[in-house]
């Protein structure tokens, strides 16, 4: 029997997913085990192996398309079937997975025909199919067509709703002519990424869900860029500034466990170890991937598992598990000549670090003004998870290990 | 008026460009025929049906006709006018199209 591959929920809570790269051709014989696909889901590309044995008989989905979780994406032939066989497994939706959510979706969409009272409610064939790709309710809508049917213009009247990702095969040209003529300037409209609606979801979520309050604090960091340079003369890898500040962050929050612990619902999970995220700048936007257990970690352990992290980062190769978990962020923008900033909560985090560069700065030291190199850090802290003194008594450890370095490398 | 104007040049089953019927009404989700003879036996007709019936999704109003009324061409002025569609029918028909297109904004 012909078996429909599914798009598969390959993390939690995704609705949809693109298929990067199909690795087989149609005609190739497959075994339960081999790759089928490269799946982009909004943070990691994961590999879909099979889960049958058969040849490939047809791809559905088009790479880099974005598929609905639950949609098919290909029909694996069993030996000595047909195409008559993919065509039946595909319309009958004869398959081995247990999602029949196309077939619901299917059946409730024609339901806007019938208003709610239950007289028809009239409405032409293009407001229809427009109402299905938007997911609008036409019982909402006034009719101003003959006899109140809903036309083509009491659509465009509406206020834009939600924009629906969902790709249409010719999608409609904007047609508001008077609107146009009197704009200015123009514009282009740039399609969202999943990467791109990831970060705009989550951090929208977070700083208005999460209570941010910010501690920040100025280092004296010239004990500190001096013996980075005198480890980095005999080291085969060289050590950066963050990886200092890394180890420092992860001997805070060992000295303070109050501030290793992330708001949990109806608990706070206080962690043993010290996970940390980094922010990795990448092409079209950023990625967090999370070092484990620095608080253990050599220096140069933790220079080697950044630098991977951030190369894999950059090239899309990160898997899901390495950007989950941690407790603590730490962001740093000093490369980009910025002093000071204030970063948002990563969620379910509930600390993170936001670094400046380090400058030359005017410092008063007993009384007596001098130059000295400060770098300014601030720390986004969850309140439900941390207070004041608790983020206060962290960043105090913090900047002690900063402003004495050497104690870190014992 | 917004509109776009086709000219068929091919008529029969085999040759009538779909294509640039199909873009068109894709794009304005309206259909108006116009023909100068009478409605009976006429090709609007049979165009019309076509393209409700393939073109159903993109419609946004019926498709509408413009056309001669039912008289003899032959017999008097007043029924030879009535006979052929002109200027007039054209400019009655594309009010009707516009009518069934709602209110602006």
């Amino acid at each position: 029997m012909a078996t429909v591959v599914r798009m598969p929920e390959v993390l939690a809570n995704t609705g949809e997913a693109v298929i990067q790269t199909w690795l087989v051709t149609e005609g190739q014989e497959i075994a339960v085990g081999d790759p089928l696909a490269e799946i982009e889901t909004e943070k990691a590309v994961v590999e879909y192996v099979s889960e049958v044995d058969g040849v490939v008989g047809r791809l559905i989905a088009e790479a880099g398309s974005t598929i609905a979780v639950g949609e098919p994406i290909a029909v694996v032939l069993a030996p000595g079937e047909t195409d008559a066989d993919i065509d039946a497994a595909v319309h009958n939706g004869v398959d081995v997975s247990p999602t029949p959510e196309p077939e619901l979706v299917a059946v409730s969409a024609p339901q806007p025909a019938a208003a709610a009272n239950g007289r028809r409610l009239f409405a032409t064939p293009l407001v229809r199919k427009l109402a299905r790709e938007r997911g609008i309710e036409l019982d909402s809508v006034n009719g101003t067509g003959p006899g109140g049917r809903i036309v083509r213009r009491d659509l465009e009247r509406l206020p834009v709703a939600e924009p629906t990702p969902q790709p249409s095969p010719a999608p409609q040209p904007a047609r508001t002519p008077a609107a146009v003529e009197s704009r200015a300037t123009g514009f282009t409209d740039v399609p969202l990424t999943p990467m791109r609606r990831a970060i705009a979801r989550r951090l929208t979520e977070s700083k208005a869900t999460v209570p941010h309050f910010y501690v920040t604090a100025d280092c004296r960091v010239a004990a500190l860029i001096e013996l980075r340079r005198s480890v980095n003369a005999a080291a085969a890898l060289k050590v950066s500034l963050n990886d200092f500040i890394l180890k420092a962050v992860a001997g805070a929050l060992i000295e303070v466990p109050d501030a290793n612990a992330i708001w949990n619902g109806d608990s706070i999970r206080r962690f043993d170890g010290v996970d940390i995220a980094v922010a990795v700048a990448v092409d079209g936007g950023l990625l967090t991937p999370v070092l484990r257990d620095v608080h253990t970690a050599t220096l140069s352990a933790i220079a080697a598992q950044t630098a991977d992290l951030a190369g894999r980062a950059r090239e899309g190769r990160l898997q899901q598990r390495e950007l989950e978990g941690g407790s603590f962020s730490v962001s740093n923008l000093g490369m980009f000549g910025v002093t000071e900033f204030s970063a948002i909560l990563n969620p379910p985090q509930s600390g993170i670090l936001a670094v400046g560069g380090a400058t030359q700065r005017a410092v008063v030291v007993d009384g007596e003004l001098m130059v000295g190199t400060v770098m300014t850090v601030k720390l986004s802290a969850d309140h439900r998870v941390i207070d004041g003194a608790v983020a206060a008594t962290w960043m105090a450890a913090f900047v002690r290990r900063i402003e004495n370095p050497l104690a870190m490398l014992i | 008026v917004d509109a776009e104007l086709i000219d068929l040049r091919w008529l029969d089953r085999a040759s009538i460009d779909w294509d640039t019927i199909t873009a068109s009404v894709r794009k304005t989700n309206a259909v108006l025929i116009v023909e100068q003879g009478a409605r009976g036996s006429s090709y609007g007709g049979w165009l019309a049906d076509e393209i409700q019936r393939r073109l159903f999704d993109w419609l946004d109003q019926p498709v509408e006709r413009v056309s001669g009324t039912e008289a003899s061409p032959s017999i008097s002025r007043v029924l030879e006018r009535a006979a052929i569609a002109r200027t007039e029918e054209v400019v009655a028909g594309l009010e009707k199209v516009r009518a069934a297109m709602g209110d602006v904004n």
